[in-house]
């Protein structure tokens, strides 16, 4: 994300071009407070992701049953669950099972809707109606129902969690880029490009491409958030990352037997999901402000 | 306008053919079967026992042999009959349907009251400190996962309020009261996450028609800036609206089972649910056909409103 | 009622998410017990000595044994978790179809419930039959009650045709029906014969003491449903039989109705209830919050936290143990059990040692909480039989042979030294499969034993199944690599050591075929004294322990809760798929 950002920043021309990167920065903190916030909180996420088996005092599962269900406290932060496993531990590596299957899923997510919105708001005709009628049935099934079907087919990991929610996710997205796709199709240039023999494959990665990143990028970001969101409920439900490595989906269902004699069992890691949510739904939408070009402008 | 409504409202039915074979082949596709949720590990270690149910329930036949039943039994209206519990699944999803039906309605209304005003003040006020609160609000309902809200709910509603929800659902025309008893709570849960899908759709609506020339034009002849406001607003909250329903009805069969499990709501999502836990193929295609009809049917209604509502959009040609 | 009792057996294989995370999954894991009746033997030994001696008769138990005199009139609401897959007591082998169907459908038999006898107890007492002679091992006679009417619309007398035409609706040879489920359950039935109306004898394959209780009295194999079933009525859509309840309507999802049997067959007086209630509510979370509000009568499953809460909320409110009616292993492939490291016994019995039951215990069960509480759980550590079983239970820590008792303690340097003699002092590694599909105490079982193992470097890698496509039809049934978590839910004594024990026996998962052992579990099912079993299952849980080809696991006792105006829940409680007519019609609110 990080490195994405100016790319696109400069493609569209919204910070003045003589402004340095810290300056976009800069400008994008005192335009986007929250914006800024929520992206310094994924920053911390993934920072912690990366580098959680460094920074978590104890390993995920180590059990320790005479010291079960402390409450929060110096050397337990986050308290101990049943087993007697650091929660604070397991929150640090949580993250890395949320930020790997947010990022996984939008990366899979993305490739696909980018491929297929171009090409199908590109190609249009009857091979865009063909194509959307695939995407109409592929959306007409209930999300969760879905991820449930590949997961029973495949067996619960993080590879089948990260390909199943990509693909999920990608049919929405598909369309936003069809439609961006679709507007810049009937610019002049473009039309100029193909008079001028440019082959689709050429135009597409040359012309089409850079003008939907943000589009891309935006639905991404936001995407992410969904994903973690939706890793949680399966979690929850038994279909999630399997165990031992934490989730804070799972996290919150080993909570529930103890819910209100362990209430910091439930409220840590949902706080956790409730937070990353958040950012990436927050950061998304100060992209959308920024980058969006029919919001071109605006300020 | 007329023509395009006609091609596009005929492009249901190769769809709707697409999601009767995904469906049927998708639920084959799942590893153990029917007959493992009915005779367990009993039919499991003996083969003969297996091949006697099979053939009883007609699953020994050919796939495409199989499917031709189905589509012939759906062509005159019939979803079949549940192979685990034996009951008709038309007769259950009637009885079941209403129950579901009200609960989204109920969310979506909630959403949709909260969700466009909220979002019409977020674009008016954009990058102001009412527009970073009721965005921070609305996602922060967003993030939170339904089924933690739900959990902390029932448990701490009684300890705080020793409020319980009804021990069961009462359809609507049964006892009303008791009906938005039970479904209120969850359907605010429902509604926030609703909630701030339209009020983010209604605000970025709104930023744009905002910048409109003719929004310029209206402002420039000194129309009361309330006045455009209302004529504008009230007709692009009609796009979040309509977007939403098309949202709303897969989430509703697949994304609500645990707020009904732990709200005791007779659904279409644990109905599902169980089904696909069971195997139980009629139930899952039938329930499944259902919902993927609701869902291409409002995304017809989507996108023919989308030309009504909003006459830029033009779909000639494609 | 059904479902707190039934689960006394089943209790701690329910998930708490349980509708959730495996549907139908409480059924099919006691679908462990689905083959039981095939070996013939264990059993109850008392069931068959009293049908023996009096000529089959055991009158119904009367009363509570409270001074207070039973009331009659009000509505029993249970709750339920899990709908019944059908209520067709034919149609599924899940518990909650059997319980459901329970009420309605009388047996032959039932088990005995009532003040004093233990809930785990496999006697069996009057119901439809008036009397069962045995004239010998293999034959048994069953007169009818003629008082045992179908309730309208057929308002007629129970006949031997019923009785036959059930049998028969079960194996799946009656017009019209499927193969039965729970056809296993009766496979030592050779033929039913109806010599008149009012008798059936059932001829047997073989010498089978333990038919009345394993077979006439059990849910699975033992409801009486009317020769019209199929034609005058739908089986999924409604029941109509002869015992205490009467059913009124089941809405999927929300309730299932009855009203009470006025002539019911066992008493004028009984069921006390006016009518029954079964609503489905499939959240633990939101039972407990319908417990506290007063919205339901009885609620099973309860953890120290639900019993605080429930303490505090209600005034008086009853907690009563459940036993524990299963037993857990560790369970070795054939194949790794036939060339794997873990062929060799020393390798099994270090795998025992590395695991602390105590410590499991704790975790899993929350024993330390429960004691916070004032409350003293029954708990031992369960070997091959679950130390319910009383008389038959050899306790590791005071009665076993010192050096199989060493097998069940937690001894990390003895395990090691096993280990390295057995050629694998740097450990190894296998498979481990358990399922999200039963509760919380197995899930923390499954994690805590390949974290405890990691103390003898045996790496244990979790390779989590999912219930119904993989669990239930391949690890259940052996097809898995490596080791995986299994809890048997056997019935009778005797069949916790047959069942997984016995070459060719589907429950023996890891094709143990010890000449021993074999041996053994002849002498064990032939043996016809009381005493003489209680001794060979000593014997026998002796020599399972040395050859530990299963590595027991400790479980401990579960919690139901009934409001305080409820009688006869402590004293009626009973054990078997569809407790329910044992112990509804005798309970009664104050």
């Amino acid at each position: 994300m990080a490195d994405s950002q100016p790319i696109t920043l400069q493609t569209f021309d919204v910070i003045p071009p003589s402004s340095t990167w810290v300056g976009t920065v800069r400008k994008f903190a005192r335009t986007k407070p929250l914006g800024a916030f929520s992206f310094v909180v994924i920053l911390v996420m993934v920072f912690v992701a990366l580098f959680g088996q460094w920074l978590a005092p104890y390993s995920y599962d180590d059990i320790d049953i005479p010291n079960r269900l402390i409450s929060p406290s110096l050397t337990y932060p986050a308290g101990t669950d049943a087993q007697g496993r650091d929660q604070f531990s397991r929150l640090i590596y949580g993250a890395n099972t949320s930020v790997l299957i947010g990022f996984g899923t939008v990366i899979v997510s993305g490739l696909i809707a980018t491929t297929i919105g171009i090409i199908s708001g590109y190609k249009a005709g009857l091979f865009d109606v063909i194509v959307q009628r695939v995407v109409d049935i592929w959306q007409a099934f209930p999300g969760l129902i879905f991820v449930i079907f590949v997961v029973a087919i495949f067996g619960a990991s993080r590879v089948t969690l990260i390909f199943t929610m990509g693909l999920l996710f990608s049919a929405g997205a598909s369309r936003l880029v069809r439609g961006a796709t679709m507007a810049i199709s009937s610019e002049a240039y473009i039309e100029a490009a193909r008079s001028l023999g440019a082959t689709d494959l050429r135009i597409w990665l040359q012309h089409v491409l850079p003008n939907v990143v943000p589009v891309i990028i935006i639905s991404m970001t936001v995407q992410v958030g969904g994903a973690i969101l939706l890793e949680s409920s399966l979690s929850f439900l038994g279909f999630g990352t399997p165990p031992p490595f934490p989730s804070w989906g799972r996290m919150l269902n080993d909570a529930q037997s103890h819910m209100t004699s362990a209430p910091y069992l439930a409220v840590f890691p949902g706080l956790a999901i409730a937070l990353a949510v958040y950012a990436f739904n927050m950061f998304g939408d100060a992209l959308r402000d920024v980058l969006d070009p029919r919001l071109r402008g605006s300020r | 306008m007329t023509k395009y409504a006609i091609r596009r409202s005929l492009l249901v039915i190769p769809t709707l053919i697409g999601v009767t074979m995904v469906i049927f082949m998708a639920v084959r596709f799942l590893p153990g079967d029917v007959i493992d949720q009915i005779a367990g590990d009993f039919g499991a270690a003996s083969p003969e026992f297996r091949q006697a149910l099979l053939k009883y329930y007609s699953l020994d036949r050919s796939i495409p042999q199989q499917y031709i039943t189905w589509m012939g039994d759906i062509a005159r209206g019939d979803l079949g009959t549940s192979i685990i519990s034996g009951r008709s699944v038309g007769g259950e999803v009637v009885q079941r349907l209403p129950a579901t039906f009200q609960l989204g309605l109920m969310a979506m209304i909630i959403g949709l009251a909260i969700g466009i005003p909220v979002g019409v003040l977020a674009s008016v006020k954009q990058d102001t400190r009412t527009d970073y609160v009721a965005r921070s609000i609305s996602i922060t309902l967003l993030a939170i996962p339904h089924f933690w809200l739900a959990l902390l709910t029932i448990t701490y509603g009684f300890i705080l309020f020793r409020w319980t929800p009804p021990i069961r659902y009462q359809p609507l025309w049964v006892d009303p009261i008791s009906s938005f008893q039970t479904l209120w709570v969850p359907a605010i849960i429902l509604s926030g996450s609703l909630g701030a899908i339209v009020m983010r759709l209604t605000r970025s609506t709104m930023l744009e028609v905002l910048r409109q020339d003719y929004v310029r034009t209206a402002r420039a002849k000194g129309l009361a800036e309330r006045l455009v406001l209302r004529r504008h607003a009230a007709r692009n909250a009609m796009i979040p609206v309509v977007t939403v329903i098309g949202l709303q009805v897969p989430n509703l069969i697949g994304g609500t089972v645990i707020l009904e499990s732990i709200f005791s709501i007779p659904g279409m999502g644990s109905y599902l649910f169980y089904s696909i836990q069971m195997r139980d193929y009629p139930v899952v295609q039938g329930v499944v056909l259902l919902s993927a009809f609701a869902v291409i049917m409002s995304n017809l209604i989507v996108d023919l409103s989308y030309s009504l509502i909003d006459p830029r959009i033009r779909y000639s040609g494609r | 009622m059904g479902e707190s009792s039934y689960w006394t057996a089943a209790r701690g294989q329910v998930s708490r998410r349980r509708m959730l995370t495996s549907m139908g999954a409480t059924g099919i894991g006691l679908a462990g017990a689905a083959l039981i009746g095939c070996g013939g033997g264990g059993g109850s030994p008392q069931a068959t000595t009293t049908i023996a001696k009096s000529g089959g008769i055991a009158p119904a138990p009367q009363a509570t044994s409270a001074a207070e005199k039973p009331k009659s009139g009000g509505t029993f609401r249970m709750a339920r978790l899990n709908d019944p897959p059908t209520i067709d007591p034919m149609g599924n082998l899940s518990a909650d179809s059997k319980s459901f169907s329970g009420v309605v459908y009388s047996r032959l038999l039932a088990y005995k419930a009532g003040p004093g006898l233990p809930a785990i107890n496999f006697d069996t007492q009057m119901d439809a039959a008036a009397s069962v002679e045995v004239p010998d091992p293999s034959r048994y006679v069953v007169k009818l009650n003629p008082k045992v009417k179908f309730t309208a619309p057929l308002n007629r007398a129970m006949t031997s045709a019923d009785v036959k035409y059930s049998y028969e609706r079960l194996i799946g040879k009656a017009p019209g029906s499927k193969p039965g489920p729970d056809a296993g359950v009766v496979e030592a039935v050779e033929a039913v014969n109806t010599p008149d109306a009012n008798t059936i004898e059932f001829k047997l394959k073989r010498k089978y003491g333990a038919f009345p209780g394993a077979v006439l009295a059990d849910a699975r194999s033992g409801q009486i449903v009317p020769v019209e079933t199929g034609t005058a009525f739908n089986p999924a859509e409604k029941m109509i039989g002869t015992g205490p309840f009467i059913f009124e309507q089941y809405r999927p999802g929300a309730l299932g109705s009855w009203k009470r049997n006025p002539d019911w067959h066992l008493g004028a007086d009984k069921p006390y209830f006016e009518k029954l209630e079964q609503n489905i509510i499939k959240d633990q979370a939101a039972q407990l919050s319908q417990f506290l509000g007063g919205n339901i009568d009885v609620i099973a499953s309860l953890s120290p936290a639900d019993i605080q809460r429930a303490q505090a909320a209600i005034k008086g409110v009853q907690v009563i143990e459940n036993p524990v009616g299963n037993t857990r292993y560790i369970v070795f492939s054939k194949e790794d059990l036939a060339t794997g490291p873990v062929k060799d016994v020393r390798v099994r019995r270090a795998i025992s040692m590395a695991i602390d039951r105590d410590q499991m215990l704790d975790a899993a069960f929350d024993l330390p909480e429960l004691k916070k509480l004032g409350i003293t759980p029954t708990y031992h550590w369960d070997t091959f039989i679950p130390h319910s079983h009383e008389g038959y239970w050899l306790d590791p820590k005071k009665d076993m042979s010192a050096d199989n008792a060493a097998a069940f303690k937690k001894n990390i340097a003895e395990a090691t030294k096993l280990l390295a003699a057995a050629g694998f002092a740097n450990g190894f590694s296998m498979e481990w499969h358990w399922t999200r599909g039963y509760a919380r105490p197995y899930q923390v079982h499954g994690e805590l034993i390949s974290q405890m193992l990691k103390d003898i470097k045996i790496d244990f890698k979790t390779v989590l199944d999912d219930y119904s496509s993989v669990f239930i039809p391949q690890t259940f049934v052996g097809k898995f690599k490596g080791a995986a978590l299994i809890s048997y839910t056997l019935g009778e004594t005797g069949n916790f050591v047959e069942a997984p024990f016995t070459p060719g026996l589907p429950r023996n998962v890891s094709g143990i075929d010890d000449a021993d052992l074999n041996k053994l579990i002849k002498t064990y099912s032939e043996a016809a004294s009381v005493a003489e079993r209680q001794k060979l299952m000593k014997d026998m849980q002796e020599l399972a322990t040395k050859t530990m080809y299963y590595v027991p696991i400790p479980q401990a006792p579960s919690y139901q809760g009934a409001q305080p105006n409820m009688r006869g829940v402590a004293e009626y409680r009973s054990q078997g798929h569809a407790a329910s007519v044992e112990q509804i019609p005798w309970w009664w609110r104050a």
